[in-house]
């Protein structure tokens, strides 16, 4: 057996015994519990998809804003202006030290009470400044790992410092840290759960209404985290495909 | 007579005061209501994400009454108060529970439901019963489940001092600690009962109540023409049945 069939079978095997962990715990819990999957969450199905969709909504919006935060904050931190890098720790200090649920109270009953916003927009603009803040250190990191002798050089040529950033340290920024940027997004995906304190009718909302007008709590839960997995399995996916498309081989 | 009067002057001369709440509504053409995500049988979804539920219906006949139509602005319960008193809706019609501390910044109407506080339990494991007396004697040793922040638990709380509550975020999930001998009791609104047992057919109420409660729609302070108004449609449905039909229709025969 050759080394590739070898690896095809572990992993085969690995699958299988997880299946069946799975199975085992519920089937022990089906001995008592009467789960009853017709009605949720097939029943229900159109409303676990708007649920879906908003989650995705605000994923996509929060992972966007995030990423523009997180590299001017980033950018910001490796700055030679002191007062620019100040302003830039100060607000991942503040946004690292918060609970993300207790940002969202404050953004859309604090901010909510000045201007009108709506709970979608409170949960993307809380969601963008926590997360935000994570990806600066990201950044930051992945800046500062460039090698110095590249800045170096490329100042003897005499490139601005614009087209340092953009030209030499970011791509190179991206690269390194696409593993940490992609598990930092698959956190933005499950912490949007949080928004349901402010009756965004998100995938948990959703989900822990149907629990309560339905009595099936179980096969809610259940139905949200699968939905959950795809959104965040999908992510993992898509990180790879990039990190394999921009390797150095 | 004298005391009437006065009664009298001083509701006419709050209503000249603050204008007429009723009025506003019928201007706008929309009743707005004040409810939490669900709280099944009194308002939920049903599969197409329309509320449904006991208070739903309730709420459509006093739209229908005032000419207007009716919507639905959901909060969560915690915040629920503050958003009255803010303007966020006309009313909490949402299965409230009068108590003398909310009664303090809002106003309720006169009870549209009387709802208990019942001890529930698995016939199976044990079959000669159990009663709110049997848990007290219990003490330490006696496991209740209930629903978090719901009257069920306050009424453990103050029932049964020494015994370890159990907290769940549904219904469902508190009665299933029944079934899996996780907790010895549980304490529900009564009326839950009817779906609790279709599910699970182990579990069986005890006959006696804890505790008694009204609910009524909060208004706000100011708000005295639409208090009146409602309090005098709330007693008219009583007599004319069709509370009844809805409790029949609701919280019987509807299977959630």
């Amino acid at each position: 057996m050759n080394k590739l069939n070898k690896n095809y079978l572990q992993k085969f095997i690995a699958y299988a015994l997880l299946i069946l962990i799975l199975f085992i715990f519920y089937f022990e819990m089906s001995k008592t519990y009467p789960f009853n999957w017709q009605k949720v969450p097939f029943k229900y199905m159109n409303l676990y998809l708007e649920g879906f969709y908003m989650t995705l909504k605000i994923s996509v919006f929060s992972i966007f804003f995030a990423l523009v935060i997180g590299m001017v904050f980033g950018v910001m931190k490796t700055s030679k202006y002191q007062i620019l890098k100040e302003l830039a720790n100060t607000y991942t200090t503040i946004f690292r030290n918060i609970p993300l649920l207790v940002i969202i109270l404050i953004v859309y009953y604090g901010i909510g009470s000045m201007i009108e916003i709506s709970a979608m927009v409170g949960a993307i603009i809380s969601l963008s400044l926590f997360e935000g803040a994570y990806v600066s250190e990201i950044i930051r990191g992945g800046i500062e790992a460039v090698p110095k002798g590249q800045v170096d050089a490329a100042k003897t040529i005499g490139l601005s410092t614009f087209y340092l950033y953009i030209d030499i340290l970011l791509p190179q920024a991206f690269r390194t840290t696409l593993p940490a940027l992609t598990g930092q997004f698959i956190s933005l995906v499950k912490d949007s759960s949080l928004a349901s304190v402010i009756a965004l009718q998100e995938l948990t909302m959703v989900g822990r209404q149907i629990a309560t007008s339905s009595f099936a709590s179980f096969e809610s839960y259940i139905t949200v985290a699968v939905f959950y997995f795809t959104i965040t399995a999908l992510l993992q996916l898509l990180g790879k495909f990039f990190e394999r498309r921009f390797a150095i081989v | 007579m004298k005391k009437l009067l006065v009664v009298l002057s001083i509701v006419i001369f709050s209503v000249v005061i603050f204008g007429g709440k009723i009025e506003e509504i019928q201007k706008r053409g929309v009743l707005l209501i004040g409810q939490d995500p669900a709280y099944a049988p009194f308002y939920g979804i049903n599969e197409n994400g329309k509320r449904i539920g006991h208070d739903i219906e309730f709420a459509k006949i006093l739209a229908e009454l005032l000419g207007v139509k009716v919507k639905f602005v959901i909060t969560n319960w915690d915040g629920i108060i503050p958003a009255l008193m803010t303007n966020k809706f006309d009313i909490i019609l949402a299965a409230m529970t009068i108590t003398p501390e909310r009664a303090l910044k809002v106003n309720f109407t006169i009870p549209y439901y009387q709802t208990g506080q019942a001890l529930m339990y698995n016939s199976k494991k044990y079959p000669d019963g159990l009663s709110i007396k049997k848990v007290s004697e219990m003490g330490e040793k006696v496991k209740i489940a209930v629903q978090l922040g719901s009257t069920g638990e306050i009424a453990a709380r103050k029932f049964f001092p020494k015994a370890k509550i159990l907290t769940f975020e549904t219904v469902d999930a508190a009665a299933y600690q029944l079934i899996t001998k996780k907790a010895d009791a549980m304490i529900f609104d009564d009326l839950y009962y009817g779906n609790l047992v279709k599910k699970y057919p182990l579990i069986k109420m005890d006959s006696s109540l804890l505790t008694k409660e009204n609910l009524g729609i909060a208004v706000k302070k100011e708000d005295i023409d639409l208090l009146l108004w409602l309090n005098t449609v709330i007693e008219y449905l009583k007599t004319d049945g069709t509370f009844e039909q809805l409790k029949q229709k609701w919280m019987i025969d509807y299977k959630w």
